[in-house]
């Protein structure tokens, strides 16, 4: 693997991972980070979240990433993936 | 081929396309998939789901055969609501999916990938294996199912059935309904990504329903559409097809389920591979791709087709298609796990080898269902409220970064130039 693609990958798992231990930790899931896959689904399928779920969501991207994101946008933010998208093109603070 | 066609491509004859599903002869397109994908996206369509297979499982031991097959754990299984779940291979493939129902004096399996006669010869070695006291009854020839999809479908349900049609949620049941003298019964399920339901009839009964929702849906300007533009729905909303990328899956965990693998210890078929896998670790994971060059409207893709990197394969196109709205090949592909990661640049194979990549993240497009709320909105203002948002079309810079949700996988650069502009 070229170091530019690696570099890319290592910045990605870094991100998808300080995401998933925010999810675990205030969510309180029963589940380990590496047991959730990146484009798990986080409401209706994969994780089956509600929109509690949501809100709890948006205070903690915002504690931990500096990020504001409203309850509409997380919505239709369905996944992991989506979600450290968001979080890629503004910049946050992992 | 007669005896496998379905009741409504009979009726449709030569004015639509058949193909196979689950080892019968249904409608895959009526008019043109791009027009059939659209009434999905915007109105109100009707699809045959009549090959899908149904299963009523009775007795005391009925939920324990349920519960041997099942992937997913259905503990969290309960009275007038639906669990999704897979079937798998003892080799941890997938050999169908499924939907489970508590219907109180037993229990209801629709399975859909697997020819239903496949589905029962599993049923009765599981329960004779088992010893299990469980009487099952093959409902597929006489139980059949409509689709009904669309982000107005609830709109057409609530004026056969009343307002409770608002109030079914995501994989809830709801039984006894009455149109004409037809009893149905309704399962909200989305299939398309969109509003869905699964409409639930006797035999007897089918077309004279189907009919009846077309005669009433026709002020919603109602459509049939065949399998192809559901399929091309459920890529775009990323849920998995059994019938196309699931397919070409070794391990049903290359399909991003790990959260759905059971931790309550009890025994089912596939578990020991789950184990190994989880163990040792899978060598693929199923993720999206955009063809890069926006023009390249007919590029030369298909399944089996290569990904590379810097010259190495890593990966197999599993399924590809043209996405109407994003006017950009959509593509699914299992990858090596160390490359399959978002936001990489790779190349495909094939007969296109100059063909630019893009992996993305799940999903590629946002139902348009998201921004209809069905106590306030109607199909009758749609119009209207698609003036003060957008109807699914593109917009001005300065209005696409308003709603940075819609272009989730316009790719980064893409959006930074965006913003760049506006600052």
């Amino acid at each position: 693997m070229n170091p530019v693609l690696r570099a890319q990958i290592e910045q990605r798992k870094k991100l998808l991972d300080s995401l998933k231990e925010e999810l675990i930790d205030r969510l309180r899931l029963d589940c380990r980070a590496e047991e959730i896959d990146d484009d798990t689904f986080l409401f209706g399928g994969g994780l089956a979240l509600d929109s509690i779920a949501a809100a709890d969501i948006i205070v903690g991207l915002q504690f931990r990433f500096g990020v504001l994101l409203s309850e509409e946008k997380i919505l239709a933010m369905s996944t992991i993936n989506a979600l450290a998208d968001f979080l890629q093109t503004e910049d946050a603070i992992a | 081929m007669l005896g496998r066609l379905s009741q409504i491509a009979t009726f449709y004859g030569e004015r639509a396309t058949v193909g196979w599903r689950d080892g019968r002869a249904v409608s895959s397109v009526y008019e043109t998939v791009e027009a059939e994908y659209r009434k999905i996206r915007k109105g109100i369509t009707l699809t045959d789901c009549s090959y899908v297979g149904n299963f009523r499982l009775e007795g005391p031991d009925a939920f324990r055969l349920l519960d041997r097959i099942s992937f997913a754990g259905l503990n969290r299984l309960t009275l007038g609501r639906l669990l999704p779940s897979y079937v798998l291979d003892e080799d941890g493939g997938l050999f169908c999916e499924v939907l489970v129902a508590d219907a109180g004096d037993g229990y209801r399996l629709v399975s859909e990938g697997a020819d239903p006669v496949r589905v029962r010869a599993l049923l009765d070695a599981t329960a004779a294996s088992g010893g299990l006291d469980v009487a099952i009854v093959d409902e597929t020839q006489t139980q059949l199912f409509i689709g009904l999809n669309g982000p107005y479908s609830w709109e057409l349900l609530k004026s056969l059935i009343g307002p409770s049609a608002i109030g079914l949620r995501a994989l809830e049941t709801l039984p006894g309904n009455q149109v004409d003298g037809i009893l149905f019964a309704v399962h909200r399920v989305d299939k398309a990504g969109e509003y869905g339901y699964l409409l639930q009839v006797d035999h007897d009964y089918l077309l004279a329903l189907w009919q009846q929702l077309l005669e009433v849906g026709r002020r919603f300007e109602i459509a049939p559409v065949g399998y192809e533009a559901v399929d091309l729905c459920k890529l775009e909303n990323r849920l998995t097809n059994i019938h196309r990328e699931a397919r070409s899956a070794a391990h049903v965990l290359e399909l991003n389920t790990r959260v759905l693998v059971r931790r309550d210890g009890s025994d089912y078929r596939g578990r020991s591979a789950i184990e190994k896998a989880l163990s040792d670790g899978i060598k693929r994971r199923l993720i999206g791709m955009m063809v890069e060059d926006e023009r390249a409207a007919q590029p030369l893709i298909e399944p089996g087709d290569g990904v590379y990197a810097d010259g190495v394969r890593v990966g197999d196109i599993a399924h590809c298609a043209f996405s109407f709205a994003l006017r950009r090949w959509l593509i699914l592909a299992f990858l090596a796990v160390d490359y399959a990661y978002v936001g990489l640049r790779y190349q495909l194979g094939g007969r296109r080898g100059d063909c630019g990549v893009r992996t993305v993240s799940a999903p590629f497009t946002v139902s348009e269902s998201l921004r209809i709320r069905p106590r306030q909105d109607s199909y009758f203002d749609r119009k209207a409220r698609a003036r003060t948002w957008d109807g699914g079309r593109m917009l001005p810079v300065k209005t696409a970064i308003s709603r940075p949700h819609r272009y989730q996988n316009i790719f980064f650069e893409d959006r930074r130039a965006y913003r760049r502009t506006i600052a």
